[in-house]
């Protein structure tokens, strides 16, 4: 019995488990936080900023380089578009028009990691959760 | 050698019994709030349902069209003349609505021919509000390729595996298992062949077994799932197969959008509330005394109709009109005897007036006394004769004490009648009824502050309690109710069944009456909106609050969405 062979075994006993233990609804950024696709993701809105943190089912940070998110977001009536960078670890970051308004502020984002289909999440700001 | 050996093989085996012991952990950290499992929906076309606290919508793909079902998401209404902007695919499109149908909106976007999953991004403007939603729509291969000619054969096969991460988890198992089957070989050489070879077996059985899994399992973004599996079994039909409403494995209904307008289904969100506790009592409407007569005799004689004829029953009358005379009956015996009567008083009066005339020629030489005397005794004779004249001639007038409908003519025309005793007519004024109840126990009689009834064809009556008799009635207390504003139809002797709101409160969730509906057992329940398409039913504890609605004190959660229009429709659904 080689100790690969054991190693191997274990990884099989142990990897439907692994998965995606949930946590709070409120995110480790103070930001809401939601599910997308295998990731949970967690949107901040500050000023004008709108920042996207991308964690791992087990909330470890992602590094987010390569990849590209875009988030609709509806304030004020008005839909609008905006496209978000990598700003840094696990965070990727864009500008939108706020006009100040954080509350009933609904966001929709769209996450594409490098080589993988996007995934969506959706928050409603001003809300304890949904 | 042999302990190495036995651990080698209990590896293995432990290996293997991990993935069938907890296949539905392959996803179970997603099962958001502990719902229970939702069977899966077959659906004939490529299904989108999302929801948020103002919306509720449902995609259906049809051909190259998605048609979209746009409802309040708290009262399932349709919205009407809201703008929905559908994006996927970095593509938005503007979906135009659809004549003649409440609430549905129809685009025909590009990236609904190429199959596989698309992110769906939903902009949904209404006039008092506006929200984002978002769905996975699953376009299945095979009604893309009809369209497309897209991927087909093995490079479809590993899409789905590269889509699916449960195809991938069981496909990372073989190859483990293969691994580890050929360190077994290589190990112990040919004679280890036959159980490497059922191992393989064991791994591909296991690989099916974690794909099927991931089909029926619950997950958060159920609306993606929804379509999922079956979508990709099942063909859609060129025009998009007309679904029907259908009772799933569970209890709990699935119900398209289309049938959902259909019925009218309409709902309202659970709120906890206090209401008065209540008691039920049965009662019956009875007439106002001041507001119901009756007609009668007061001798006996023959009725003769009045001008406009004798009254029908259900015929309007007011106070004071003349419904029927009544010519007296007069024997033969007394008829003589009034005649002989009046003939002594004319012979009388003859005498009388010859004497006076000739009095007042003497006046002056007569005393006066004499001659006022003589007047006198003549006023008083023509009074009598004026009198006993019209005793065989006169009629009685019947004539109606209120104003009111006839509710009952007791005579015909000719009858002869006796005094008293016997009712001609019976009227009631409709505006002035009553509701007279029982109740067995003294305490509910005196804390009974204000009442609804209902009649066998469900009109509510609002109550107004007027008092409660002292003296027992077949050992219950009668209970007197005056009805505000009687509807039309009203009876009098109608039974009704009372709801009284005595003191004391009690919590609960107050839904319309309707909402409330009887399962095959008999059970009371209330159906559920559940998700757009899917009602479940809830057995409940219900009290009734007054005629109209119910307290349901237990079954429902609060922020339910709960069947209030058309669930006795949904209860039909098998």
């Amino acid at each position: 019995m080689k100790f690969s062979t054991l190693l191997l075994a274990a990884a099989l006993f142990t990897a439907p488990g692994t998965a995606f233990a949930d946590g709070p609804k409120i995110g480790p950024n103070g930001g809401q936080r939601a599910d997308a696709g295998p990731y949970h993701v967690e949107v901040v809105l500050k000023g004008n900023d709108v920042v996207l943190y991308v964690t791992d089912g087990a909330d470890k940070p992602v590094d987010v380089t390569g990849a590209k998110a875009e988030a609709t977001v509806l304030a004020n009536k008005q839909t609008q578009k905006v496209a978000l960078e990598p700003a840094g670890a696990n965070a990727l970051k864009g500008q939108a028009n706020l006009g100040g308004a954080h509350d009933s502020v609904k966001v929709v984002t769209a996450l594409t990691m490098p080589g993988q289909k996007p995934v969506q999440a959706r928050f409603e700001m001003g809300h304890a959760g949904h | 050698m042999t302990t190495r050996r036995l651990l080698a093989a209990t590896v293995v085996a432990a290996s293997l019994a991990a993935p069938v012991a907890a296949p539905a952990l392959a996803h179970e950290g997603h099962a958001h709030g502990g719902e229970e499992p939702k069977p899966v929906v077959t659906t004939a076309a490529p299904t989108l349902e999302a929801s948020s606290s103002d919306f509720e919508l449902v995609a259906v793909a049809q051909g190259k069209t998605l048609l979209v079902h746009l409802d309040r998401f708290a009262t399932n209404e349709p919205v009407n003349g809201a703008t929905v902007e559908v994006s996927a695919d970095g593509e938005a499109t503007t979906a135009s609505p659809v004549s003649g149908e409440e609430g549905v909106y129809r685009l025909d976007p590009s990236w609904l021919s190429k199959p596989g999953s698309h992110e769906v991004t939903v902009s949904v403007t209404a006039a008092d509000a506006a929200d984002l939603l978002i769905g996975t729509l699953e376009v299945p291969a095979s009604a893309a390729e009809a369209q497309t000619g897209g991927a087909q054969g093995v490079s479809a096969v590993l899409g789905q595996v590269r889509n699916d991460s449960g195809l991938m988890l069981g496909a990372v198992m073989v190859f483990l298992l293969g691994v580890l089957t050929t360190v077994a070989l290589t190990q112990r050489g040919r004679t280890r062949t036959v159980a490497g070879a059922a191992l393989v077996g064991i791994g591909l059985l296991l690989a099916s077994g974690a794909a099927f899994a991931h089909g029926g399992e619950d997950h958060s973004h159920g609306d993606e799932d929804k379509g999922k599996a079956p979508t990709a079994a099942v063909p859609m039909g060129a025009t998009g197969a007309s679904e029907s409403p259908r009772r799933l494995p569970d209890g709990s209904l699935y119900v398209p959008k289309p049938s959902q307008r259909l019925l009218s289904v309409r709902t309202v969100v659970a709120k906890p509330q206090e209401a008065a506790q209540t008691v039920q009592l049965i009662g019956q409407v009875i007439a106002d005394p001041n507001g119901g007569g009756h007609v009668q005799a007061t001798q006996s004689g023959r009725i003769e109709p009045g001008d406009k004829g004798l009254p029908y029953v259900g015929q309007r009358v007011e106070a004071g009109q003349i419904l029927a005379y009544i010519a007296p009956a007069v024997t033969f015996v007394d008829r003589s005897g009034i005649q002989q009567q009046i003939a002594t008083v004319e012979q009388e009066l003859v005498i009388a007036d010859s004497r006076l005339q000739r009095l007042r020629k003497l006046e002056g030489s007569v005393p006066q006394r004499d001659i006022e005397e003589a007047e006198a005794n003549l006023n008083g004779l023509r009074k009598r004769r004026a009198a006993l004249s019209p005793a065989l001639t006169t009629k009685e007038a019947l004539r109606a004490p209120i104003s009111g409908v006839v509710t009952a003519n007791n005579i015909k025309a000719g009858q002869v009648v006796e005094g008293r005793d016997q009712v001609l007519f019976e009227i009631v004024d409709p505006s002035r009824l009553m509701v007279e109840a029982v109740a067995f126990d003294p305490r509910v009689a005196n804390a009974i502050k204000a009442a609804t009834a209902m009649t066998a064809d469900g009109t509510s009556l609002s109550l107004e309690l007027l008092g409660s008799s002292l003296a027992l009635r077949q050992q219950a207390i009668p209970l007197l109710f005056r009805i505000g504003n009687p509807p039309s139809g009203l009876g009098v002797g109608q039974p009704v069944r009372l709801v009284a709101q005595i003191q004391g409160k009690a919590s609960g969730i107050v839904l319309p009456r309707q909402s409330v509906v009887r399962n095959a057992s008999g059970q009371p329940i209330v159906w559920q909106h559940d998700t757009p398409q899917r009602f479940v039913a809830r057995p409940v504890r219900t009290q009734p609050v007054d005629g109209n609605t119910v307290l349901i004190l237990a079954g429902v959660e609060p922020e339910a969405r709960i069947v209030t229009d058309g669930a006795g429709l949904l209860n039909q659904i098998r």
